[in-house]
């Protein structure tokens, strides 16, 4: 009879799912380890004494959930019987100096220091999870010795059916207000592109889900919704025509694309948008890529009118979420990457 | 109250307060960085061999008589380090005397624009019963 393995997921704090896309890929993969058959437990560092419970006792999978749980903890693990994954989430350090080259915090050690951290957690973990080829290749280049894998990080399934071209309308935005390269993006299209949008076709709205009420609820033509259900967000995510990316930077894979392609929904990106997503092996487009604020402009424009073209990206966009990013495809990458782990 | 006014440490050495603080020198420049609260500090040519002394496993009494500069100084810099959680003392010191050194400065930078990645606040505020956000009493 085979023993039933078990794994242990410890994070920051309890996932809140509704605030922040990080919650989302920790409850998803405490799915997926629970579907692949581990006895599954998760536990925060937030409450001390479960977390100390928990670590007594003896696990063949332990994955650390981001860089700072991963340096407090990996030490009270018994390595002899256990592997250690650490579940990186993106590039911190890179992500940091890509906000750098920006403004943002200008002349900081940010990069540096937040580097010499990932450097630790990757050369410490017996695997570590990524969840973008480009982030697994900027660590084996960096690290030739770090064992790294891309898994999918998200789970979904795509939307059956969706209301047409013509019940739809205006344009929507998921996102933490805690993510700076949400904020960031979010003030430069305000500032750059959304006067040009309103500008030239004044009844196009758009509708803000997150926490964006203090930044941008007086803004022409906004609605904020805060953080709402997951029902609440399906029938945000119907009601738009175009689910917007516009990252000036970032790392990792973003959820909130996945999340409009899985609504059917076509989505304006900047190339940040769309990383880890991009539809390499599937022929079709599902999205259209804007750089400039005057290419956003027209492209959400066009795209905002052109019904045959919006049926063409809102049929790709499911059909990339189901081809790449389905329950199923995430089980499989997960199980791949757990194989080579438990060798 | 500062650490250094509840704790003789005149018998104490030092060391960096490991697996909380990650150490990195290059250059001769030491960034250590303090996982607890998030920050994490520079310190400079020449204030890092000041640094590197006080964590060589003298006792701080050796530390104090092999210092050009008066003894308060050498206080006044450990307790600092103490304070922010960067060193903790330990009980094994070298036997032999510290080689003659010189404290004419020491610069700690603080920074805390990674604290959002790397603070522990959850631990310290959250009641170890209730987690967070339920406040300890």
């Amino acid at each position: 009879m085979t023993r039933t393995q078990s794994a242990l997921i410890v994070d920051a704090g309890s996932p809140t799912p509704e605030n922040d896309a990080g919650s989302v890929a920790v409850r998803d993969l405490e799915w997926g380890l629970a579907e692949l058959g581990f006895q599954t437990r998760l536990a925060a560092e937030a409450r001390p004494r479960d977390l100390q419970e928990a670590l007594a006792r003896n696990y063949d999978v332990v994955v650390l959930s981001r860089p700072s749980t991963y340096l407090r903890n990996h030490s009270l693990i018994n390595r002899e019987k256990t592997k250690v994954l650490y579940f990186a989430h993106d590039l911190h350090f890179v992500r940091l100096s890509l906000g750098q080259a920006l403004g943002e915090n200008s002349g900081s050690l940010g990069p540096r220091v937040m580097k010499s951290v990932e450097a630790f957690c990757f050369s410490s973990a017996d695997l570590v999870l990524l969840p973008t080829e480009e982030e697994v290749a900027v660590v084996h280049e960096t690290w030739p010795d770090v064992s790294a894998r891309r898994i999918n990080y998200f789970a979904m399934e795509p939307v059956d059916e969706r209301p047409s071209f013509a019940s739809s309308h205006g344009l929507v935005f998921i996102g933490s207000r805690e993510h700076a390269p949400n904020r960031d993006g979010l003030a430069w299209f305000f500032e750059e592109v959304w006067p040009g949008v309103v500008g030239e076709a004044p009844d196009i709205t758009l509708t803000l889900i997150g926490d964006w009420a203090s930044d941008f609820e007086q803004v022409h033509n906004v609605r904020v919704l805060g953080n709402v259900s997951d029902s609440e967000v399906d029938v945000a995510m119907s009601a738009a025509r175009i689910g917007i990316a516009p990252l000036r930077y970032g790392a990792g894979m973003k959820r909130k694309t996945l999340h409009y392609f899985a609504a059917g929904l076509p989505v304006v990106s900047t190339d940040f948008g769309l990383e880890g997503i991009r539809a390499t092996h599937v022929p079709e487009p599902a999205a259209v890529i804007a750089r400039s604020s005057d290419e956003w402009v027209a492209r959400l424009l066009e795209l905002h009118a052109q019904e045959s073209r919006w049926n063409e990206l809102s049929r790709n966009a499911k059909r990339h979420v189901s081809a790449c990013f389905s329950n199923e495809a995430y089980l499989s990458d997960l199980s791949v990457a757990l194989q080579d782990a438990l060798q | 109250m500062r650490y250094s006014e509840i704790v003789d440490l005149q018998g104490s050495a030092f060391e960096i307060d490991e697996p909380s603080v990650i150490f990195e020198e290059q250059d001769g420049e030491i960034v250590l960085v303090e996982l607890r609260g998030g920050f994490y500090y520079r310190i400079k040519k020449p204030s890092a061999g000041v640094f590197n002394m006080l964590v060589s496993g003298y006792s701080l009494a050796k530390l104090q008589s092999s210092c050009a500069a008066d003894g308060e100084a050498v206080s006044t810099v450990v307790s600092d380090l103490l304070d922010k959680q960067l060193v903790r003392p330990v009980q094994e010191v070298r036997g032999e005397n510290a080689p003659p050194w010189e404290l004419k400065e020491f610069v700690l930078e603080e920074y805390g624009d990674l604290q959002e990645i790397l603070k522990l606040d959850p631990i310290h505020e959250a009641d170890p019963d209730a987690g967070w956000p339920t406040p300890r009493t």
